[in-house]
């Protein structure tokens, strides 16, 4: 691994494992000398302040980072259980899914929810997260026409990954679900209830369920 | 009382937030908001509004002093002109028009009032994307009303010196250095010998640019990555965007160059059809021309920020 500089303010360690995203992200926020610790799907960036450190500087704290220890476990929040309800409502692209995956309609919801998820990232709109399997996602194609409304708490899959809209938002990635969770709340700090490295599971809830779970 | 064509709330960056994916938000051109802030005795980040090309015009609901520094050179109060770059005592019941400027994008109406947003964290500008900050995390509307809140008065700079104003042409000069993609360019030096225009698709979050188109090699999808205000991306079609201060926090585009620190204030001043020049600088000068800038304005403005 060898830091790339990019810009004059920031630096960006590429082509990493999910479990050195994690441990250099937690050991480079102990370093307190970052502005802004990002981590990308296989990649983290670091943002600096040039007033407190030269590019030499920057290069040799980040490389540093690379003999931090890799216990993921340490670096994790904790595993999250997230209500979602299948409902035709909510998941207009259900049928695109579930004939792209060569499966019935019926068995979507089971393909989904079977499966145990990290979430690789935050990005796109605040606290949207990006979660990855272990298993196969299917590389579903983003929609050919994408919508100018998504509502917060949608379920999209798109590509390998499966994304939670945490605020109402534009998208192309195919909807198959919603949560009934506040993924992105500005009244709570921090506002994101996901965060990267974290475990994510889906329980099943019905559309009665749902609307109790996300009454005012 | 009319809105323009977007007014928000923006004061303060949103910063060491990228990994909940919130983008930087706060003032497109923070030296601006400084000098608007510094002539009413605010400090240099304090919530103002920013105003976007159009006119825009206000009614004052209390005494105060107001200032307006950017793109506006005049500031209507009860239809009398006044100047920008100077402060302005207003009474309640005067209206505050900014007439649209000729050149430039975006000006600030700054207040000897503080504009209190609540906010868990940061300091209330307004984030689009997110629906939070400024009022209900939108672009004002006619009717709307902020609220203000007298405090005591500091000694307020009357007026900006005259060596102090930054005046903005539609050209506009930004110096680069490497983005982690640069070198997927057929030609290395294909964005700073390219004359850019920018194209009307823009708004806080980036400026498409109209030229070239440029060449690049894709080397199969990008996995999502961090990319930053001032980050330069090459979409397949090779015309690129420069993204500001609202830009999301990843991005799957390969990033061709970055303009620098000391620059970006700039990018919140470019209207479209403004004409854009890249100069490619090393980091190491980029960090030089950084430290100079902000030697030159802490001078005057000791509080000022460059994001």
């Amino acid at each position: 691994m060898i830091p790339l500089v990019a810009g004059d303010d920031w630096i960006l360690l590429n082509g990493l494992a999910r479990a050195h995203i994690l441990a250099w992200s937690a050991a480079a926020s102990r370093q307190s000398d970052w502005q802004e610790i990002v981590p990308g799907i296989d990649s983290l960036a670091l943002k600096y302040d040039p007033l407190d450190m030269t590019e030499a500087q920057a290069l040799a704290k980040a490389a540093v980072l690379a003999h931090s220890p890799h216990d993921i476990a340490a670096n994790e929040a904790a595993p999250i259980t997230l209500p979602v309800c299948y409902a035709a409502a909510f998941a207009p692209d259900r049928q695109l899914v579930a004939d792209h995956l060569g499966i019935p309609v019926d068995a979507l919801p089971d393909w989904h929810r079977a499966r145990t998820y990290h979430v690789a990232m935050l990005g796109f709109l605040p606290g949207f997260a990006y979660l990855t399997s272990a298993r196969d996602m299917g590389d579903i194609p983003r929609l050919e026409t994408p919508r100018e409304i998504v509502p917060s708490g949608s379920v999209g899959v798109l590509g390998k990954q499966c994304g939670l809209y945490p605020v109402e938002g534009p998208g192309g990635w195919p909807l198959i679900g919603r949560v009934a969770a506040r993924l992105f709340d500005p009244a709570r700090d921090p506002p994101a209830l996901l965060s990267a490295g974290q475990q994510v599971r889906f329980a099943l809830v019905s559309r009665d369920e749902f609307d109790r779970l996300t009454a005012p | 009382m009319i809105a323009g064509l977007q007014t928000s709330v923006q004061g303060a960056p949103y910063r060491g937030l990228r990994h909940q994916a919130i983008p930087a938000s706060g003032a497109a051109d923070p030296l601006s908001l400084a000098l608007a802030n510094h002539l009413v005795g605010r400090p240099g980040e304090a919530l103002a509004v920013e105003v976007t090309l159009s006119a825009a015009r206000f009614r004052a609901d209390a005494d105060m002093d107001i200032a307006v520094a950017g793109a506006a050179t005049t500031v209507h109060i009860s239809a009398r002109a006044c100047p920008a770059h100077t402060c302005h005592a207003v009474r309640a019941g005067d209206e505050i028009e900014l007439p649209m400027p000729a050149t430039g994008a975006r000006s600030y109406l700054a207040l000897s009032h503080a504009i209190d947003i609540p906010s868990a964290f940061g300091a209330g500008s307004t984030c689009f994307s997110g629906h939070f900050g400024g009022l209900g995390g939108r672009a004002l509307c006619a009717g709307d009303g902020i609220e203000t809140r007298a405090i005591a008065a500091v000694n307020a700079a009357q007026k900006t010196p005259a060596n102090r104003i930054p005046r903005y042409e539609n050209a506009f000069l930004l110096r680069t250095t490497d983005g982690p993609e640069s070198g997927w360019l057929e030609r290395p030096d294909a964005l700073s010998i390219t004359s850019w225009r920018a194209s009307p698709r823009m708004n806080r979050m980036g400026i498409a640019l109209d030229g070239g188109p440029l060449s690049c090699r894709t080397q199969g999808n990008l996995a999502s990555s961090a990319v930053f205000p001032g980050t330069i991306q090459c979409p397949p079609g090779g015309q690129p965007f420069l993204l500001g201060v609202d830009g999301q926090t990843s991005g799957g585009y390969p990033r061709i160059a970055q303009v620098i620190r000391a620059d970006r204030h700039l990018i919140g001043q470019i209207r479209p059809g403004a004409s854009v020049q890249f100069v490619h600088v090393s980091v190491s000068d980029a960090q030089k021309i950084y430290r100079q800038k902000l030697d030159f304005w802490r001078e005057y403005l000791r509080d000022l920020q460059l994001d």
